[in-house]
C-alpha cells in the first residue's frame, strides 16, 4: 500500500491516474514537461485532475510549485452527481473516455454532467464514445442504467456542448472471450453539423455513401442538425461511422472538421478510415482497444480473450502501465493467418465492494 | 522462412512490450525495433539509430506533445492515398456479408 509507484512525463497522463484509482496504489508523476518553454502541466490536466477530485473521495493531489510533478494518493471512487465544466482545450471525450473506466466502479450511481467541446478532430467524438464504448462496457455487464445523453452540440473553438453520462455501479464483471470478428453486417453513422447550412449533413452523407455502398447496401447515417442554442458557440459539422459484423463486433471511424475541408472530403476521410479499421479484422477497433484491455484485466478471475488488430502506441503503452498498476500482463500472439493479434489474460477478479451483492 | 520471421516475432512483441521498456510505444507500432534488434550485436549501428530516433522525435515534438495523451491514432495522408486503390479497396470484399463467404474462410 505505502509503495508509491514512479512515473515520467506528461504522456499518457489521464491512465496512469485512472490506474492508480482503480488499483488504490500511489503514484507520483514527475518531470511533466520539464525540458518544455512552458513548463508543467496544462489546463486540460488540471481540469481533468479537478475532475478526478470530484469523481473520488478522500483523494489527495499534490502538485508542485512548477507544475512538473504530481503525487496523487487516490481515495475511494465515490461518483454521484457531478458537473464539470471542460474547457476548450481537449474535448468532452478526454475526460469522459477515463470516467466510464471509473464509472462502473463507483460507489453511488453517476450521473456526470459535462461542458465543453464534443466532437474535435484529436479525441474521439462522443457520438462515438456513446455508439462503440457503450455497447462494449455492456459486453462486460455494465449495462444498467449506462446512458450518454448529448444535449448541446459544441464544436471547436469555443465549444458550449454539453453531455450527460449516467452508469450504474456493478459488483462484478463477466468474463469476456471475443476473437471471432465475424463480416460486416450494417454501416451506421451520425452526420452533425451545428450553424452552418443543413445540407452540410446531406453532403456528408452522400459522400461517405458514394464508397461504402460498392461493398454493402445497409448504410445509414442519421443526419443530426442541431439548431438555436443546441448548436454551441463555434460552427463545425463531423461524420462518425460504426460497422457491425455479424458477430456484434463494433469498428468506428470518424472525422471532424478542420480548416478548410470540405464536406466531401470530411465524409470520404471518414469513410477510409472505416475501411481501414475493418482490414484490420481486429473485434475491437483502434480506439477502444484501452478500455476493453482494462476490463479484461478486471475481470473475474477467468482467462479472457480479444482479437486486436493492431496495437496502437498508446495500448503498448497501457500494456506496460496495467502491468505496473494489476501485475497482469497479457499474452500476445499474433495470428499470421489474418495478420491480427490475440490478447489473452487472466483477471484479477476485481469487486466493487461497495456494491452489496442482492 | 515466412513461419520463422513470424517465430520470432511472436517472442519479440511480448518481450518488446513487457521487458524492453526502452523501446518506446511509438516504434513498436511502427516496426522501427526490427532494425534496432537486428543491429543491436553491431554497437556502431545501433548508436547511429539511436541518434537516428532521436533526431525524428526533435523535429516532430511540437506535434506529438499536444497529439499523444489520445487514445486515437492520427491518420497520415498516405493512408488515405492508399484507399484511392482499387485492388485496395478489393481486398477487403470479403470482410463483408455481401462478399464470397468461401474465399473468406478459405483465406
Amino acid at each position: 500500500m505505502s509503495k508509491v509507484l514512479h512515473f515520467e512525463g506528461h504522456k499518457y497522463l489521464r491512465q496512469r491516474l485512472i490506474l492508480a484509482t482503480l488499483s488504490s496504489k500511489i503514484v507520483r508523476i514527475d518531470k511533466i514537461r520539464s525540458d518544455d518553454q512552458d513548463p508543467g502541466i496544462r489546463d486540460y490536466e488540471a481540469k481533468f485532475l479537478q475532475l478526478l477530485e470530484k469523481a473520488t473521495n478522500g483523494s489527495t493531489i499534490e502538485i508542485s510549485y512548477t507544475g512538473t510533478s504530481i503525487m496523487y494518493k487516490p481515495g475511494a471512487i465515490q461518483g454521484g452527481r457531478i458537473e464539470h465544466d471542460c474547457g476548450t482545450d481537449r474535448s468532452i471525450s478526454y475526460f469522459l473516455e477515463p470516467m466510464l473506466a471509473l464509472a462502473p466502479f463507483s460507489k453511488l450511481p453517476f450521473v456526470l454532467t459535462l461542458q465543453g467541446i464534443t466532437t474535435d478532430h484529436i479525441d474521439p467524438s462522443v457520438d462515438i464514445l456513446r455508439t462503440v464504448l457503450l455497447p462494449q462496457l455492456a459486453r462486460f455487464g455494465i449495462e444498467q442504467g449506462v446512458q450518454l445523453k448529448i444535449t448541446k452540440r459544441g464544436a471547436p473553438p469555443l465549444g458550449g456542448g454539453e453531455v450527460i453520462f449516467n452508469c450504474n455501479s456493478v459488483r462484478q464483471l463477466k468474463p469476456v472471450q471475443l476473437t471471432d470478428e465475424g463480416r460486416i453486417r450494417k454501416i451506421r453513422g451520425i452526420a452533425y453539423c451545428t450553424r452552418v447550412s443543413p445540407q452540410t449533413a446531406n453532403r456528408l452523407v452522400e459522400s461517405a455513401r458514394s464508397l461504402l455502398n460498392r461493398y454493402i447496401p445497409d448504410v445509414f447515417i442519421y443526419t443530426d442538425v442541431y439548431k438555436g442554442a443546441e448548436s454551441g458557440k463555434s460552427p463545425g459539422f463531423a461524420l462518425s461511422l460504426v460497422a457491425e459484423s455479424t458477430t456484434g463486433v463494433l469498428l468506428s471511424a470518424e472525422k471532424a472538421a478542420e480548416a478548410g475541408q470540405t464536406p466531401e472530403d470530411v465524409g470520404l476521410m471518414a469513410s477510409k478510415l472505416l475501411l481501414k479499421e475493418i482490414k484490420l479484422r481486429g473485434c475491437v477497433d483502434t480506439t477502444s482497444q484501452w478500455l476493453n484491455l482494462l476490463l479484461l484485466v478486471l475481470s473475474p478471475e477467468d482467462v479472457g480473450k480479444v482479437r486486436v488488430g493492431q496495437l496502437s502506441p498508446f495500448t503498448i503503452q497501457y500494456l506496460r502501465d496495467l502491468k505496473a498498476f494489476f501485475g497482469v500482463s497479457f499474452k500476445i500472439q499474433p495470428d499470421e493467418q489474418t495478420n491480427t493479434i490475440v490478447m489473452t489474460c487472466m483477471g484479477v477478479g476485481y469487486v466493487n465492494h461497495n456494491k452489496k451483492t442482492t | 522462412a515466412s513461419q520463422m520471421f513470424h517465430a520470432h516475432r511472436r517472442i519479440n512483441l511480448m518481450d518488446l512490450v513487457y521487458n524492453q521498456t526502452d523501446v518506446s510505444p511509438e516504434d513498436i507500432a511502427s516496426g522501427n525495433y526490427d532494425a534496432q534488434d537486428l543491429d543491436g550485436a553491431q554497437e556502431d549501428d545501433s548508436d547511429d539509430d539511436d541518434a537516428f530516433f532521436s533526431l525524428k522525435k526533435e523535429a516532430a515534438e511540437d506535434q506529438l506533445d499536444r497529439m499523444l495523451d489520445t487514445s486515437r491514432t492520427q491518420p497520415t495522408t498516405a493512408e488515405f492515398e492508399e484507399w484511392e486503390d482499387e485492388d485496395m479497396l478489393d481486398s477487403i470484399r470479403n470482410r463483408f456479408i455481401t462478399g464470397d463467404i468461401d474465399a473468406a474462410n478459405g483465406e
